[in-house]
């Protein structure tokens, strides 16, 4: 019943979009002093956690999705 | 379509669950409501700690106090009303390398008096280009147990496996994106024990009640970007896309974008979502479009000191 195309397209075009995203992005450099507006609580993923943790759940139970909500962070420099 | 609205107050100050965030306690009240008459209130309380400097632990509780229309309202148009209450704990640790290396275990159990979930997560983050990048991945094991309130005999089990990779790229000093990949198979029961649906049988002049089957196996997949853009020292902004696919022909796409505001020690913000989905074979009675509004107010001691210009 699983429809197995729809998949192996999901997943290839994942890492596809991960791939790109790495390529095109990783030559950006951001020196640590010029970090300040990043190390803003306001710039931390999530921003929100007692709202994130909250939400997410209330959103897993009413829509029967979920995933992909937690994010990895930014190297804000802020410890 | 369904409206939701989300409102959360946090009484203290701000607590990251990033692993690299500060040591403190936190008070939160989130409030969620929308026009299907569900209401949850939910406290929550959450503390972390350094045990040594490259050692934290943390923990957390959230009770959920439910009030809902009966889960087979949209099946069978009960009049009945629910409410009940969830508790949920959390602990978790993590080590610090020298290497900007972190390396978390954590355990998540939620009671109900008809449900009980356990998660084991392991995590490990690192950052790389001289912290210009960030890689993540996290695997969580979790095992679910169904009764039900109707039948004591009833007992049906759900084990899952989740894997997630993630990264957060820095792209100027004002902005970040995150990528997300999220794969998910669950196997075992998915069913609620209270829906049912009503069969009209022609040779029987009362209808038939079946009750909920669903498969036994679901795997899914979800790829989430996210942008965060700090506006001016004060505002900032973030717009967000998952897509979610899954083997039950559930198809999802959701949008959402932040707004947020530093006043003095308090940080301000409102959340604009907006879900759409396409169940095509799911027997779980979805809405296809939602539409969600979430304020938030926080007080924090570092707002007012990272406001750098």
């Amino acid at each position: 019943m699983a429809p197995a195309s729809s998949s192996k397209v999901s997943t290839h075009t994942a890492f596809l979009v991960l791939l790109v995203l790495l390529l095109v992005t990783g030559c950006v450099r951001v020196a640590a002093h010029q970090r300040g507006r990043l190390a803003a609580p306001a710039m931390q993923a999530p921003i929100w956690p007692a709202l994130f943790s909250a939400t997410d759940h209330v959103f897993v139970v009413r829509e029967g999705t979920g995933g992909a909500t937690t994010a990895g962070g930014g190297g804000c420099g802020c410890n | 379509m369904r409206l939701q609205l989300t409102l959360l107050v946090v009484l203290t100050r701000v607590l990251h669950a990033d692993p690299s965030g500060e040591p403190g306690a936190n008070v939160s009240l989130h409030v969620y409501a929308d026009d299907d008459h569900v209401t949850v209130v939910s406290p929550s309380a959450s503390i972390r700690a350094d045990v040594t400097p490259r050692l934290s632990m943390s923990a957390d509780t959230t009770v959920d106090v439910v009030s809902a229309a009966s889960v087979d309202v949209l099946t069978s148009a009960s009049p009945h009303t629910v409410n009940e209450q969830r508790i949920e704990l959390g602990l978790a640790s993590t080590y610090r390398t020298q290497r900007a290396t972190w390396w978390t275990l954590g355990v998540r159990g939620s009671h109900e008096h008809d449900y009980d979930a356990l998660r084991l997560r392991a995590s490990a983050k690192t950052e790389l280009a001289q912290r210009n990048t960030t890689l993540q991945i996290d695997y969580v094991f979790g095992h679910d147990g169904v009764t039900s309130m109707m039948d004591r005999s009833f007992h049906r089990e759900r084990t899952s496996h989740e894997l997630m990779l993630g990264t957060s790229q820095l792209l100027s000093r004002r902005g970040i994106v995150d990528v997300v990949v999220d794969l998910t198979r669950a196997d075992g029961y998915h069913a609620s024990p209270y829906r049912q649906v009503v069969v009209d049988v022609p040779a029987s002049p009362l209808p038939m009640r079946l009750d909920e089957a669903t498969p036994s196996l679901r795997t899914s997949i979800a790829i989430a970007v996210r942008m965060r853009y700090s506006l001016t020292p004060r505002w900032t902004t973030s717009a967000a896309y998952r897509f979610y696919d899954d083997t039950w022909s559930m198809l999802s796409h959701t949008v959402e974008t932040e707004f947020h505001r530093t006043i003095g020690s308090w940080l301000v913000g409102v959340t604009l979502r907006g879900s759409a989905r396409a169940p095509q074979r799911s027997t779980r009675p979805a809405t296809p479009v939602s539409l969600a509004i979430a304020l938030a107010i926080v007080r924090s001691r570092r707002c007012a000191a990272s406001t750098v210009r």
